[in-house]
């Protein structure tokens, strides 16, 4: 029996964020703050021909202005993906603080620092630039033709940023010329939003060469990479800092957001002051990351008895201005739509393509619920041809552990089937599917199923320490983002060291201090960090008894840790004396964990939904969603939990509601919370998330990961659902009323429901 | 945005400010809307001057033949007053569909007038409900509601110079019923793609007195669809004939196509919207008794 | 422009010298410290900057220091009394209704106007009214729910 493993340990930082007590990069304040403001691109693609800053610099108040001819003329990447990627993959370096080129409405021209916001924001308006417009791309398939104009000219000779992801498996043509059934379709995918409630921030202050950086970021270590590269400084002068608390991320910052960590240490640099940025929400809205939007290109073959025999896919993602992530989420996006389900023969291509939009980058999922969007419709589409049920045709066909597929790790574990047994159950499929009826109102089942990954052959380093109070101090270059992992950490501290858990303090969001660490992303942290620490906790605790055997001349395998105490010798030691006897005089008690190889685990899940489709109205309404997850044993089963619910919030928005829709000038219409649709409370169906456990042998305790996978295939899902109670398989979401209108008129559902009338009053 | 702030305590000293700064002052209700107008166009006032303060302003009551709502009453007030609930019960539904409690509690009903945005649903109600804005300043004046607007996102009012004091709504009279609703794209604090607000007056025998037929989202204004109206008036009240009514909607409504709705789908939600106000309506005004 | 604004916070009676332009979420946050108050969309859309004023809810993001003086505003830092949780603070920290806690002090706010000023335990569907101008973007709403009901609970028996 385990005494903190699968226990719902109350949250670490409870009691900070209840009183508002939590700080977050907003509340950051340093003697002698400046606060900046950015200028930023009115066009989609131009070359700035004429930048007369003296207006600004001479404006009272006004401390630096920076711009690409006073600030490194040095090529990045603004995420985690230059600081760390998976095998073969290169990053996009495409990106400069600011460049004599913009490439999206809104890119950065230039920067203020001043002694108030308003003196910044004024500085702005006083800067002249003289722009040449250029032709601008917005869609990738444009971007992708002969004579389509390179965004990037200057550094490569096509539209691709950092390469195709390419993946073959047996002979996909061969195999699809032997299949019985076939489907193919091309899907479409909208451009979401993190939107998280913190908008991006970033602090810096250079002194005494040394740069500090307070930010949201999720990847402390990778942003202070990117900042020693950029200015060529030693990166242990550099510290990145999280204060400790970040308000929301889901991918937007796994490095820089909006390139303000990058901003402020120039003009902290340029000031000689601590300089602040704080981006507005319409910023936010429109400058940083976004997810990747796109259409996928699906082929899926079977044969008669329902054996997938050929699958093949095209990605065509925008990736907007610049890179980010650039090949990693088309290899996710790949990779995850070919791990799901056994299929002999595979064909895979896909890119993310520069186009002259905002820049799209990480967004839970990564890829992954666009392929599962894709993988999901195609397996119902050979489901209906092969008239067997959507449920069995899955069961059939999924992924077995140590089954050949074409990733380079192994499936070690998988609880998929008993994911969609219960999602199916648990929903009513047998009761609800195909049962919509021919009303005005019609309701509807359908099921989506995927995979991911926890982390891609990351390492993970965490040191740990024995203070002298007997407490114990674990190190790790983490971040806590908000999903309560620290938590799970603790408990697996506490597990493996014997300690009480309020004897755990773990420090973390800072560089200093701290191993290398790629950061809280990828569905890794629980997973990596807790192998991490349990391989420190095991020697620590080996140190420990090895000194208090010696210390009381008995044999250190009669002794044990328990409750913060070593027990089973002649005497009971107390941790905190063990400490002090020890540190001063005689030896220190700490030990690192470091992975020994990178390992990679699949978490899996199964999401079932049930809608009402209002014909007359085009309004889906997602009655329940019930979310099962295979996440290997559940640390903390709360937070698991919650986990899951958000991720399926945030996928009902996906697939229902939100859309960032860019005009012909490349200008982004939704730039506030009033015009971009997050589902609010009154929004959020019944939510039931199953947690599925099977025991994964390389994971901490057998636990896997959660993260991202609370809303991969709730989209499919919601699809699968609104086809059943309309008979419309929709390629294309959000499923605004609008377009789902549009479809239903297409096929003629809404003569019935127009005859029919009815009322009409959304509460 | 703005640089003085003033919160007078009566109307006579709001409109003293005003002159004062010879237009460069604005009158603000709860300013929910107003601050990030200011926002977005970059504007900056010299002087806000707030209605929050005026007393007088705030009640709801009964003058004679008419229910008064001062011009600095807020959403929140007025979903709740029970003299709107008993009288204009359309108008108590749109308030409380507006944003959510925190806007409810600062946005004034003048002040939705005011900002012009075509579709507020206090504004739809109103409009239904005949009311009429009060306005004290250099030229008072009363002006009906839907006289109010002088073009897309333009007031009749100049909140530089003048301050809508009250709004005034004639008691209905006979066997009345009214219903306010709304369809957007999401329950909670979302811009409505299409709303309207009905009313009708019932005599003894169930012909119609009175009719009046709104809509928001198909012109720059709220919409009173007059046609609609004149053939529901002395008609005998039936569920066949509003729905006939309903039906022929479409025709008299010229919507422009929106991102949040092409121009065909409102008219083609149209039809449903209005029958839901119109039976509402119907059915409250034939429980009441003579 | 500045002038004094005077009015109680938190229970304390307050005079400062500010500008007159300040809404009052900056005048908290950026004049007297109080920084539990967020900054989320300053365009009264996400409620992170959500406070009590005269016991009613209100964005401050889009209140003008100056239309508010003289009242008694209430913000997170106000909830709990000599180091005490308020109940709801505890209900929320025992369910752990939060995930980033971003949104949680507005929420607060809200759920603790909406107690106050009802008579009666508040239905699940007047849970959500009270908190529909609270975004979430983590997605804790139910948990919120949850923890406001089984509050109720224990305040029953």
């Amino acid at each position: 029996m385990k005494r903190y493993i699968s226990k719902n340990q109350k949250r670490s930082d409870a009691l900070s964020k209840v009183t508002g007590e939590a700080t977050y990069t907003h509340d950051i304040v340093v003697p002698g703050m400046l606060f900046a403001k950015v200028l930023r691109s009115p066009h989609a693609h131009a070359r700035i021909r004429k930048l007369d800053v003296s207006k600004a610099a001479a404006l009272p108040g006004v401390k630096a202005v920076a711009t690409w001819e006073n600030t490194p003329r040095k090529l990045f990447n603004s995420t985690g993906m230059m600081a760390f990627l998976y095998p073969g993959a290169k990053p996009a370096m495409d990106e400069y603080i600011f460049d004599q080129m913009v490439r999206h409405v809104g890119d950065e021209v230039a920067a203020v620092a001043a002694t108030s916001e308003e003196i910044a924001a004024e500085a702005i308006r006083l800067i002249e630039v003289e722009y040449e417009p250029l032709p601008a791309l917005l869609d990738p398939l444009d971007a992708l033709e002969e004579d389509a104009i390179l965004i990037h000219g200057d550094i490569q000779d096509n539209n691709i940023a950092s390469g195709t992801h390419t993946i073959r498996q047996g002979d996909f043509e061969k195999g699809w010329a032997e299949c019985d059934v076939t489907y193919e379709a091309r899907v479409k995918l909208p451009i979401q939003k993190q939107a998280q409630l913190e908008t991006h921030a970033a602090v810096a202050e250079y002194r005494n060469g040394e740069l500090t950086v307070w930010s949201p970021t999720q990847s402390v270590h990778g942003t202070k990479y990117i900042l020693a590269h950029i200015f060529d400084m030693s990166a242990g002068n550099i510290r990145v800092m999280n204060p400790p608390y970040v308000g929301g991320a889901f991918g937007v910052r796994v490095g820089f957001g909006g390139k303000a960590e990058g901003i402020v240490s120039c003009l902290s640099m340029l000031s000689g002051y601590p300089v602040k940025l704080v981006l507005t929400r319409e910023e936010d809205f429109t400058v940083s990351d976004t997810r990747h939007s796109g259409y996928v290109d699906i082929k899926l073959g079977a044969k008669a008895d329902g054996r997938f025999h050929a699958f093949g896919m095209n990605a065509y993602l925008n990736t907007g201005a610049y890179g980010t992530h650039g090949i990693e989420v088309a290899a996710c996006l790949g990779n995850m739509a070919t791990s799901t389900y056994r299929v002999p023969n595979i064909f895979f291509e896909g890119a993310s393509i520069y186009t002259n939009i905002v820049p799209a980058g990480a967004f839970r999922g990564f890829g992954n619920p666009q392929a599962v969007f894709a993988v999901e419709t195609a397996v119902d589409a050979l489901a209906k041809k092969l008239d067997i049920d959507p449920v069995e045709l899955r069961l059939k066909n999924r992924i077995r552990v140590n089954d050949e597929w074409p990733l380079s790790y192994p499936c070690s574990s998988t609880a998929l089937d008993e994911c969609i047994k219960q999602a199916a159950a648990k929903i009513g499929w047998s009761e609800k599917r195909g049962r919509a009826g021919q009303g005005r109102f019609r309701r509807g089942v359908g099921l989506g199923a995927g995979t991911h990954f926890c982390g891609y052959d990351e390492l993970a380093h965490v040191s740990l320490e024995l203070e002298t109070d007997g407490s114990l101090s674990v190190f790790t270059g983490n971040s806590e983002i908000g999903t309560g992992h620290i938590t799970s950490l603790q408990q697996i501290t506490a597990e493996s060291f014997g300690c009480e858990i309020e004897q755990v303090n773990i420090k973390y969001g800072d560089t200093r201090g701290t191993p290398y660490d790629v950061g809280c992303h990828s569905t890794r942290s629980v997973f990596a960090i807790g192998n991490a620490i349990s391989m420190a906790a095991g020697e620590l605790k080996e140190q420990v008894l090895q000194y208090a055997a010696g210390a009381m001349g008995c044999s250190a395998e009669a002794l044990s840790i328990e409750s913060g105490r070593v027990r089973g010798g002649p005497e009971e030691m107390d941790l905190g004396q063990l400490a002090r006897d020890g540190h001063i005089h005689k030896t220190h008690f700490s030990a690192e964990g470091k992975s020994k190889e990178a390992v990679t685990v699949t978490p899996w899940e199964a999401h079932a939904a049930e809608v009402e489709v209002d014909t007359l109205t085009g309004m889906v309404k997602v009655l329940k969603v019930v979310a099962a997850h295979d996440v290997g044993v559940a640390i903390n089963p709360q937070l698991v939990e919650g986990q899951i619910e958000g991720g399926v919030v945030i996928g009902i928005g996906y697939a229902t509601r939100e859309e960032m829709s860019i005009n012909e000038k490349g200008e982004v219409y939704n730039s506030s919370y009033h015009t971009y649709m997050l589902p609010t409370f009154a929004d959020t169906p019944e939510i039931e998330p199953v947690i599925v456990e099977s025991y994964e042998p390389r994971g901490p305790y057998g636990a896997k990961g959660v993260g991202e996978c609370g809303l991969v295939p709730t989209a499919a899902a919601i699809a699968a659902a609104v086809e059943d109670a309309t008979g419309v398989r929709f390629l294309e979401i959000p499923l605004t009323p609008q377009r789902v209108l549009d479809g239903l008129q297409a096929a003629c559902v809404t003569c019935q429901a127009e005859k029919e009338g009815g009322t009409i009053d959304v509460e | 945005m703005w640089n003085e702030f003033e919160s007078p305590q009566s109307v006579q000293d709001a409109l003293v400010i005003l002159e004062k700064h010879g237009g460069n002052a604005r009158v603000m209700g709860g300013g929910t809307d107003l601050l990030m107008q200011l926002k977005s166009k970059r504007q900056t006032v010299e002087c806000l001057v707030s209605t929050g303060k005026i007393a007088s302003m705030k009640e709801i009551r009964l003058e004679g033949e008419k229910l008064v709502i001062g011009g600095a009453a807020c959403a929140m007030q007025v979903q709740k007053d029970p003299l709107v609930r008993q009288y204009v019960p359309m108008l108590a539904q749109a308030c409380a569909k507006l944003g959510a409690p925190q806007i409810r509690n600062a946005a004034t009903l003048a002040g939705n007038v005011v900002t012009a945005k075509p579709a507020a649903d206090s504004a739809v109600a109103l409009t239904a409900s005949d009311a009429v804005l009060e306005i004290l300043g250099p030229t008072p004046r009363s002006i009906p509601l839907i006289d109010a607007y002088a073009g897309l996102m333009q007031s009749a009012v100049d909140s530089t110079k003048e301050m809508v004091v009250a709004i005034e709504i004639p008691l209905p009279t006979g066997r009345y019923g009214s219903h306010f609703a709304r369809i957007a794209s999401r329950r909670a604090a979302a811009l409505p793609i299409l709303n309207a607000a009905a009313a009708l007056c019932l005599d003894d025998d169930g012909n119609i007195t009175k009719s009046r037929v709104v809509v928001g989202g198909v012109g720059p204004s709220p919409q009173r669809l007059y046609t609609l109206e004149d053939m529901l008036q002395g008609q005998r009240g039936t569920i066949d004939l509003i729905e006939q009514v309903c039906g022929a909607s479409p025709d008299h409504v010229h919507p422009r196509d929106s991102i949040r709705s092409s121009a065909a789908a409102r008219k083609g939600l149209l039809p449903g919207l209005l029958k839901k106000c119109l039976l509402s309506s119907f059915e409250m005004a034939t429980k009441k008794e003579g | 422009m500045q002038k004094i604004w005077s009015g109680t916070i938190n229970g304390k009676k307050i005079e400062k010298s500010i500008e007159q332009s300040m809404t009052l979420l900056h005048f908290l946050r950026d004049e007297l410290s109080l920084l539990g108050t967020k900054v989320g969309c300053e365009s009264g859309d996400c409620g992170a900057c959500a406070v009590i004023i005269d016991k009613k809810l209100f964005n401050s993001c889009i209140t003008p220091a100056f239309a508010v003086a003289g009242c008694e505003i209430t913000t997170i830092e106000g909830l709990s009394e000599n180091g005490q949780l308020h109940p709801i603070q505890k209900a929320l920290l025992d369910t752990g209704s939060f995930q980033c806690g971003y949104c949680m002090p507005g929420m607060c706010m809200a759920l603790k106007c909406a107690m106050d000023a009802a008579e009666h335990n508040l239905t699940e569907e007047e849970i959500r009214e009270a908190i529909s101008g609270n975004l979430c973007r983590c997605g804790s709403y139910s948990l919120v729910v949850e923890a406001i009901s089984l509050l109720q609970e224990v305040k029953k028996s």
